[in-house]
């Protein structure tokens, strides 16, 4: 077993499709890792993948091939043992692995024993579907040759099929009483933890490296939701505070049908940024694994049914056909300016809401000079947008990177938070057309960062409590 | 391990650096590409602590932004906010020199002490009272007005002067605007520009009020219509304790009352003193004490929050590029494929003549499929359960004593083919005329879908579709002999 620094190495191994790439991808929270398929032998390969800290590596996994002739092999094996007597089983593996088979027959298998000899624990996975057969247990029997610990991780447990409690038993009676359950495409949410909290069980000399792994776990993940908070804010920001001019001439069906599009490409990229942040790929998720058409959310943004089915009224501020889910920006209602200029709006945030008031006018001056009339996108559109990402980023934060199937955004998962604070905010927000990033970069201002900042507190609140104490 | 001598010292302070290596990173990040690595760069060591590696990419990105231009982009930029500054400070410098020659006045002699008094320290005093309260309740101002200018002012002339491609200019900004961002550096950085200016303002006041007291003679008064003399006495005497702890000379009670008399007494020399060193008491310990400690305290916050600023080495980019200068990419194969091997192939048929039909069952478990109803018939010699390597070699060696006509096997389709199967049903068919493949798909459970698999892979050792059946009925009449 030989050690790199203070480098685990973990031998990821098993019969053939099992599902020991897709672990390494949930491990590595990496899409694009190795290859799957429902064929068996599609790993023929050892490879690495490395779990790091800084850029530290502290754990390397390996992961081999399938072992498809384990029968066979400790048949071979049994018999080189005898014509020997009192022979370490280690030299008869290291025997076997210069004969002629471990070149020929046993290839695959001999890739998978050299790797374990290297290795400082194996991970076996076991397909918990599968019936306990002879021939699994003729594998763990020439792992256990090795003479390396062997976790034995029973993959699929989520399945109905599975026979759990029938592998458990049978490896007790090979004295492996220590074993985990981890669904590699439904992990729980401790899952991970419970993973390396075991290995660091098992080898207990390098128990400071699993710890030090877990907590950068976490502090990982609560910065990836800080992260992904604030590129749903930047998302919002640029949309609400982007104008829209049309002058009196223009065609304002032609002019919203452009910004209609401005607008979805801007929530297409915010969605690829946040699947490039969770480690997801682009082509398989957006097409297949969430329910987006050619790469695109399935309901149109824009098309007054999809508003309605995430539950969200359209109200009267909203103008109806071309410019749906646009608002024609009339400023200055008597009964807003009334109720705003009360006694508790001056001394809360008086210069606020001079300012506003003053920016709404002078805007709709402009607009009366110029004869241009001024749209934005509308509460409604916003609070889609807002949803959805929120869904996005919840069903990202729990998929496995070995899940293959398509994540269900169920439209009541809809959070309440929305309707008071990020109004608020967002009212303001429009007044402030230079914040937009829709077209240039925008430069730094603390109220930018104040509306970022409040945008990512009001869509944390949706995440619930809990994850104030990580 | 990289030693921090001056050869590696980066020409840079720390925030420019930092603002640097994140729009490299921003800007390698968007257009991806294999760079080499850059000459000159130190190598980082076999074991490197965190420090060592931040300032080994703080190094990389500034080998890499001064051959890209990025450096000289972001320089520029910071000379104008410099300039900015410098700008303003003249304007402050300017201002503090003319409010104060503006309450003196060319030819008045006569000095007015409270109405000095409110024209020096009034403005700024209520300034101040305005930026505690909105730091009080943290609203947008808090940063301070002045501040807010500068750095407008700053990214004005920045974009004024775009040097750089379009690329660069968005990279920098968006670095900016994420390091300003950053546990409120670009709060506190407009806070110390604002006390900044704010202070040369008052302290360019201070002088301009020394330069006049010492150069021209002055008579002190305090005039009123309404206000009771004793009133001013006991303010003048209240706002002079603060002073008088700092060791300024304050005027004694006969003073304000000579003071209050008006322009008609001549002052002696001890009044006017005093009077002069209440006035610069009073700006001093009103005034710039306090806006002096802002500063102070707001440099100090600055200054911690600075020395935690760090870079993210778990951002992709940063890990990836570590990685790679430690010799260690995150993914790679190690022991690559073994080049494809043809599987065992079934034998051709009729190679041998057999007697009678067995049945294997193969890795059935205990599924409720297994024995096979329906096999009693003489023709069946007969059906046998296979899983360990025993039964294997017994069952090729019984056949390999009397081959078979027919060899029905029955195969699991829930689980996935392996080659040691295949291998040994390729094996079973030199012992038998003909062989062929039940796959029971209803075993257990079929929700894998492995039955395609396994046609897939029967056909690569021989076994064609048409020698596979997927339906159990069909299989027991063919065993049977009953076709």
């Amino acid at each position: 077993m030989s050690k790199v620094g203070s480098v685990v190495q973990v031998a990821v191994v098993g019969h053939t499709n099992t599902g020991k790439t897709s672990l390494l991808r949930a491990l590595v929270r990496d899409a694009s890792f190795g290859e799957v398929s429902p064929r068996p032998s599609t790993t023929r390969h050892v490879e690495l993948a490395r779990l790091d800290v800084d850029g530290e590596a502290l754990i390397e996994f390996y992961d081999t091939p399938g072992m498809e002739d384990s029968i066979s092999l400790l048949m071979l094996l049994d018999d080189a043992a005898k014509s020997v007597k009192h022979k370490d089983p280690i030299a008869v593996i290291e025997e076997f692995l210069e004969s002629e088979m471990a070149q020929g027959l046993f290839e695959q298998e001999a890739k998978v024993l050299r790797q374990l000899l290297e290795s400082d624990v194996a991970l076996y996975v076991i397909d918990a579907r599968d019936p306990v057969l002879d021939k699994y247990k003729d594998e763990l029997a020439i792992l256990s040759r090795c003479a390396i610990p062997i976790l034995p991780l029973l993959n699929f447990v989520a399945d109905r099929a599975a026979n759990e409690s029938q592998w458990r038993d049978a490896l007790a009676r090979l004295g492996l009483h220590v074993s985990i359950s981890f669904d590699t495409v439904t992990p729980e949410a401790d899952g991970e933890k419970i993973l390396y909290t075991k290995l660091a069980a098992i080898l207990e000399q390098h128990a400071d490296v699993f710890k030090r792994l877990m907590d950068n776990r976490q502090a990982q993940a609560i910065e990836r939701r800080h992260a992904a908070l604030a590129l749903l804010a930047e998302l919002l920001i640029d949309v609400a505070a982007h104008p829209l001019r049309v002058r009196s001439h223009e065609n304002v069906t032609l002019a919203a049908a452009k910004m209609h599009d401005k607008v979805r490409a801007r929530e297409q990229k915010c969605v690829s940024t946040l699947l490039n942040l969770y480690g997801f790929r682009q082509d398989d998720v957006l097409s297949e694994q969430l329910q987006f058409s050619e790469g695109r959310w399935e309901e149109d943004l824009f098309d007054p049914a999809t508003l309605s089915t995430m539950g969200i009224k359209i109200g009267g501020g909203a103008a109806a056909g071309a410019a749906t889910g646009l608002v024609i920006d009339l400023a200055l209602g008597g009964a807003t300016l009334g109720a705003a200029a009360g006694i508790g709006a001056i001394v809360g945030g008086g210069a606020q809401t001079l300012r506003h008031y003053g920016r709404r006018l002078s805007e709709k001056l402009a607009s009366t000079v110029t004869g241009t009339k001024q749209l934005r996108v509308g509460d409604e559109v916003l609070q889609l947008l807002f949803t959805r990402q929120i869904i996005l980023i919840k069903a990202l934060e729990v998929r496995s990177h070995a899940a293959q199937e398509k994540v269900s955004l169920l439209p009541g998962d809809v959070p309440e938070v929305w309707r008071g604070q990020l109004r608020k905010v967002l009212d303001d927000v429009r007044l402030n057309s230079s914040w937009s990033g829709m077209d240039v970069a925008p430069g730094w201002s603390e109220e930018r960062q104040r509306a970022l900042d409040a945008i990512a507190n009001v869509a944390m609140s949706a995440f619930g409590v809990r994850d104030k104490n990580n | 391990m990289i030693s921090k001598n001056s050869s590696t010292q980066l020409p840079l302070s720390k925030f420019n650096a930092l603002w640097l290596a994140e729009s490299v990173r921003l800007l390698e990040q968007d257009s991806p590409s294999n760079l080499p690595r850059p000459d000159g760069l130190p190598q980082l060591g076999t074991s490197p602590t965190k420090q060592d590696k931040q300032h080994w990419l703080l190094l990389r990105a500034y080998s890499r932004g001064s051959q890209n231009g990025l450096l000289e982009v972001m320089q520029s930029w910071a000379t104008h906010a410099r300039l900015a500054f410098g700008v303003l400070a003249l304007v402050a410098l300017i201002s503090g020199i003319s409010a104060t020659l503006g309450i003196f006045g060319a030819d008045e002699r006569h000095v007015n002490v409270l109405w000095t008094l409110i024209g020096l320290i009034g403005v700024h005093f209520i300034a101040l009272l305005v930026w505690c309260l909105s730091a009080l309740i943290s609203s947008p101002l808090s940063s301070g007005v002045l501040g807010k200018i500068w750095f407008s002012l700053s990214q004005y002339w920045g974009r004024a002067s775009e040097s750089g491609d379009k690329q660069m200019q968005s990279a920098l900004r968006r670095a900016l605007t994420h390091l300003l961002s950053a546990s409120g550096v670009g709060l506190w950085r407009l806070r110390v520009a604002s006390h900044s200016l704010w202070l040369i303002v008052l302290m360019s006041s201070l002088v301009t009020l020394l330069l006049v007291l010492s150069i021209r003679n002055y008579a002190f008064v305090l005039e009123t219509t309404i206000v009771a003399p004793q009133t001013f006495v006991s303010l003048v005497q209240y706002l002079s304790v603060l002073p008088a702890q700092f060791g300024f000379v304050v005027p004694d009670e006969r003073m304000i009352a000579a003071a209050l008399n008006g322009v008609e007494q001549v002052q002696d020399e001890a009044s006017r003193r005093a009077w002069a060193s209440f006035l610069c008491g009073m700006l001093l310990v009103y005034a710039i004490l306090p806006r002096f400690l802002f500063w102070l305290y707001a440099r100090l916050r600055l200054a911690q929050i600075g020395s935690r600023l760090e870079l993210n080495l778990n951002a992709r980019g940063y890990r990836d590029l570590i990685l790679t200068e430690l010799g260690q990419s995150r993914t790679s194969i190690t022991d690559s494929a073994p080049a494809l091997r043809g599987p065992a192939q079934v034998a051709s048929q009729f190679s041998v003549s057999g007697t009678g039909a067995v049945v294997f069952g193969i890795e059935l478990g205990n599924s409720a499929a297994w024995p096979l109803q329906g096999l009693a018939s003489e023709s069946v010699r007969t059906a046998l359960e296979i899983e360990t390597g025993r039964q294997r070699v017994d069952a090729i060696n019984m056949l390999k004593g009397t081959p078979a006509q027919r060899v029905l096997i029955a195969c699991n389709a829930s689980l996935s083919p392996d080659r040691g199967t295949l291998r040994w049903i390729a094996e079973l068919s030199h012992f038998s005329e003909q062989l062929r493949v039940l796959l029971l798909a209803e075993v257990e459970n079929n929700s894998r879908g492995r039955t395609a698999v396994w046609c897939e892979s029967l056909h690569a050792i021989g076994v064609d579709s048409d020698r596979v059946f997927a339906d159990e009925a069909a299989a027991l009449l063919w065993v049977t002999d009953h076709e």
